[in-house]
């Protein structure tokens, strides 16, 4: 799950609510609407470097 | 079975202890006993559930529909209302996920339907949105209540509404029968005009629209599409269930009915006055990131095309409610839940 910071309460109420705490929750600043594209592709950069460090931990030895 | 506190000390004490948990709307609430809930309930299965009211989830027992309808000081008469209002609030297309946690100041209003708006004394008449009607008042309070404590619904929690709004309180009325030129509402969606029941729409709260000065329907309507034509309004970019509600107050209602409108000219005549150019819904506030049907984003590949405020006319509900005086009002939707009416039980 994606979500803002702002809003990250919001996701992990759902989380709990539908059973799913496992699921991996990437948090970026908020907000995202209405930002310019470098201050964008910044935010996507670091949900991307979130998801890589799970795959990191899955595949630690 | 709910949970039970055991709390000692003066009514303060109680304030405090809801006010500590998030249990409320930040107003004092009454105390739900034992016997005050058990008396809301008049015999229904504590147990039995509506469903699962999100963002939380939370379950909606009778027993904890109950506590909530005497927290906002609810008559057990009104406990069927509050009931069928919860069950509109859970079909899938009011959307009432969305409805919750929106950044959008959306807020079920409740609209209360034949013999028992007059049992309860739900006021359509001056002042019908508030203040002063305990059934307007406390009814909405139950609604509201439930989507706080068995949903989630706080600010900044489950409620993310940016700035919030006075609806979001309250927000319960009923039509002004006795001065409205038409059949009341829930007879356009399929009811008899003697059953009971209860709409839920999500709206922003009140638009006045004034005019003391139109004698023709035609004239006056022009002001509301006017009103109707704002900008930042949500429903231009979403269309996942369009609602705009336009109460009429009675004096503006008559002289429509005078010169022949019915509800449907009404809704069919905003439908397109309403409506606004592509080129300008290109400075609207979430023109790149809307969500339209293949159709709307066809027109839009001219400028000068109109788009209408919402999908289909009868979006447009149309409702006859206050007093003496030639104000009305619009509510516009949130784009993404769609009006449910539910028979009360």
């Amino acid at each position: 799950m994606l979500t803002t910071s702002s809003f990250e309460r919001l996701a992990r109420m759902q989380m709990h609510a539908l059973g799913d705490e496992d699921l991996k929750l990437i948090v970026v600043e908020h907000p995202i609407g209405g930002i310019d594209a470098a201050t964008l592709a910044a935010r996507c950069a670091d949900a991307a470097d979130q998801a890589a460090g799970w795959f990191d931990e899955q595949h630690r030895v | 079975m709910a949970d039970r506190h055991h709390l000692t000390g003066d009514l303060g004490a109680i304030h405090e202890f809801v006010a500590e948990r998030g249990w409320g709307d930040g107003l004092p609430i009454v105390p739900p006993t034992e016997e005050k809930v058990a008396a809301m309930l008049a015999g229904r299965d504590p147990v039995a559930s509506l469903g699962a009211v999100p963002p939380a989830y939370g379950d909606a027992t009778h027993e904890v529909l109950a506590a909530n309808a005497v927290m906002a000081g609810c008559k057990p008469a009104a406990f069927p209302v509050l009931l069928a209002a919860v069950e509109a609030m859970l079909q899938p297309r009011f959307n009432l996920a969305g409805v919750q946690a929106t950044t959008h100041p959306v807020a079920p209003l409740l609209v209360v339907h034949g013999p028992v708006a007059a049992e309860l004394k739900v006021n359509g008449g001056s002042g019908v949105l508030g203040p002063g009607a305990a059934a307007n008042a406390t009814l909405g309070r139950a609604v509201r209540l439930v989507l706080i404590n068995v949903g989630g619904g706080r600010p900044a929690q489950g409620d993310l509404s940016t700035q919030g709004g006075p609806a979001k309180y309250t927000y319960c009325m009923t039509e002004n029968m006795a001065e409205s030129p038409w059949p009341e509402y829930h007879t356009s969606v399929g009811f008899d005009a003697r059953e009971s029941a209860v709409t839920v729409i999500g709206v922003e709260g009140p638009h006045n629209v004034q005019d003391h000065q139109s004698t023709t329907g035609v004239r006056f309507l022009a002001i509301v599409a006017d009103a109707m034509r704002q900008l930042g309004h949500n429903s231009w970019v979403i269309s996942k269930g369009n609602d705009f509600v336009v109460m009429l107050g009675p004096e503006h209602a008559q002289m429509l009915g005078r010169d022949g409108w019915s509800r449907d000219d009404v809704q069919r005549y905003l439908y397109h006055q309403a409506s606004r150019s592509v080129a300008d819904l290109m400075r609207s506030g979430n023109w790149t990131g809307r969500e339209w049907p293949v159709w709307l984003n066809a027109l839009a590949q001219s400028e000068t095309s109109l788009v209408p405020p919402v999908r289909k006319p009868e979006e447009i509900r149309v409702l006859v409610a206050g007093g003496p005086g030639k104000h009305s009002a619009v509510m516009p939707g949130f784009g993404s839940t769609s009006a449910v009416t539910w028979p009360v039980r």
